[in-house]
């Protein structure tokens, strides 16, 4: 099989995420800001409603507990969806050059890892300040544990639902769908223990939800929570990566001319 | 001792047409027992030639004899249906110019992305801003986002970013002489310059004069076949023959 020129991966990786930055805040006055001030805006609505609803019962934690929480279901969302779109969005280099598809992948990844990791940076600067942050060492490792598990969950679902999305469009507003559930199943706003046991099953079949409750645990209170769980994902995300890696591999050149 | 650049050997191409996405899925990933055949337009069928190092290679053929699609076959955009294609050397396909260009962002922004989907390195590029916007005459718009650039200052700059690739083998789309008649003899000596360090070529024109002054051999490419490979001159003939043939 031909392949044309010899590319430098790190490269066009720049490039593609120089180019996703500079596009997104193009003729923004407030830039790359937003980054920040959108979750900052969903965090402000939430945070109220839910202080609100708690009325004489209030949380001294509710603060960062929504704002880890929102930020880890946000990098979820984008990159999922993100990630399945990332080939169609592409399209028109795709079909004009060669160069290896999976880096498309890559560059969508690396893009929300870095606004990921820019607000991480930001609120525990913020919540450190107010001393509501409980991270030593160990604690720091396991947070950057589950952060990295959430990177491998992300990555492999956007390698096999980005070719899927080729064939199947409707997955687009299938999967705006499926999050904009997830928002409300996945303990952003509440504590998973405080949801009712026969409840709760549904709501461990979501990874999501026990990897943003085991986040506000460990940030918030230093507490390795879900170890057990934790580990199962881990399973499931180190066995999935290869997988679909072979997936995309094995497919992207039978669905490429449909792109 | 010739070299082969570039080796066909049985192939065939064929496009999937049905918009039904069943059928699709069912087509792509399952046994050939349960495809449906009338959902598929066949392109090209048990193609076969080979181009030596350092040749020159017209291809010719009426609009959508497959020309386009050969190049990109070759280029590894689309992968073969059936069959083989052997590449010795480094490709840089010039199917078409400009490739990635984002209309938001100004001119050195874009040579850099263009540059590196090309296959340049970030570095090469670095040393060749200066050369390629002075080349495609844009250096005093480097700054303004190309949205605000003419047609033809876009199609300037973007062939003032291919030519600075190096490679084995080009292929080229339609794109040896771009802009008006002043950069159309610069691009046309620049190409010459690049294409006579003894690169293999593979070029697609509308214009039979540059396909007799520039190339060795040609491919006249006409349903879905090669009907002729060999000598310019008589490639061209058979080419017109059949278009009169057919009343064009």
């Amino acid at each position: 099989m031909a392949r044309s020129a010899h590319y430098s991966k790190k490269d066009l990786l720049i490039e593609l995420i120089r180019t996703n930055f500079k596009i997104k805040n193009n003729g923004s006055i407030l830039g790359f800001i937003w980054v920040f001030l959108q979750p900052f805006f969903h965090f402000v609505i939430l945070y109220f409603v839910f202080k609100f609803f708690r009325g004489s019962n209030p949380d001294e934690n509710l603060a960062p507990k929504i704002m880890y929480a929102l930020i880890t279901f946000n990098f979820f969302r984008d990159g999922v969806i993100g990630g399945s779109s990332a080939l169609l969005k592409y399209s028109s280099i795709i079909t004009k050059v060669y160069f290896k598809r999976i880096n498309i992948i890559h560059a969508n990844l690396l893009i929300n890892i870095i606004d990921f990791l820019l607000n991480i940076i930001l609120i525990t600067t913020i919540f450190s300040v107010f001393g509501k942050i409980n991270l030593n060492l160990i604690s720091s490792f396991y947070y950057l544990y589950i952060i990295i598990l959430a990177v491998g969950f992300v990555y492999s679902l956007s390698l096999v639902l980005s070719i899927i999305l080729i064939i199947v469009r409707d997955l687009r507003n299938m999967l705006k769908l499926i999050f904009q559930s997830l928002f409300w199943l996945s303990g952003i706003f509440y504590d998973l223990d405080s949801v009712r046991y026969s409840f709760r099953v549904l709501i461990y079949l979501n990874p999501i939800s026990y990897v943003i409750d085991s986040v506000k645990k460990i940030v918030i209170s230093g507490e390795v929570a879900n170890l057990n769980l934790i580990l199962i994902l881990s399973l499931i995300v180190a066995l999935s990566i290869p997988i679909a890696q072979y997936f995309f591999k094995r497919n992207i050149d039978k669905v490429i001319e449909y792109l | 001792m010739t070299q082969t650049a570039i080796k066909i050997k049985s192939l065939s191409k064929s496009f999937y047409t049905s918009q039904n996405t069943l059928r699709f899925l069912m087509d792509r990933f399952l046994p050939s027992r349960f495809q449906n055949k009338k959902d598929k337009v066949q392109v090209f069928e048990d193609i076969n030639f080979e181009i030596k190092k350092g040749s020159f290679v017209g291809l010719i053929g009426p609009n959508g004899s497959g020309k386009t699609t050969l190049l990109r076959l070759i280029a590894g955009v689309y992968p073969p249906s059936n069959g083989k294609i052997q590449v010795n050397g480094k490709i840089v396909p010039f199917l078409e110019l400009g490739v990635g260009f984002k209309p938001d962002l100004n001119a050195i922004d874009n040579i850099f992305l263009n540059g590196v989907i090309l296959g340049m390195s970030r570095s090469f590029l670095k040393t060749k801003i200066e050369e390629i916007l002075e080349f495609g005459g844009v250096k005093d718009f480097a700054h303004q986002q190309i949205k605000h650039f003419s047609s033809g200052m876009r199609i300037r700059l973007a062939f003032s970013i291919a030519v600075q690739s190096k490679a084995d083998i080009y292929l080229l789309d339609e794109i040896m002489a771009v802009g008006d008649a002043k950069f159309k003899e610069k691009s046309l000596n620049k190409m010459k310059s690049l294409l006579s360090q003894n690169c293999t070529v593979v070029m697609t024109s509308h214009s039979e004069n540059q396909i007799i002054e520039n190339c060795e051999k040609v491919i006249y490419l006409n349903e879905g076949k090669i009907q002729f490979f060999g000598d310019v001159e008589k490639g061209i003939d058979l080419y017109r023959k059949d278009l009169e043939k057919n009343g064009v």
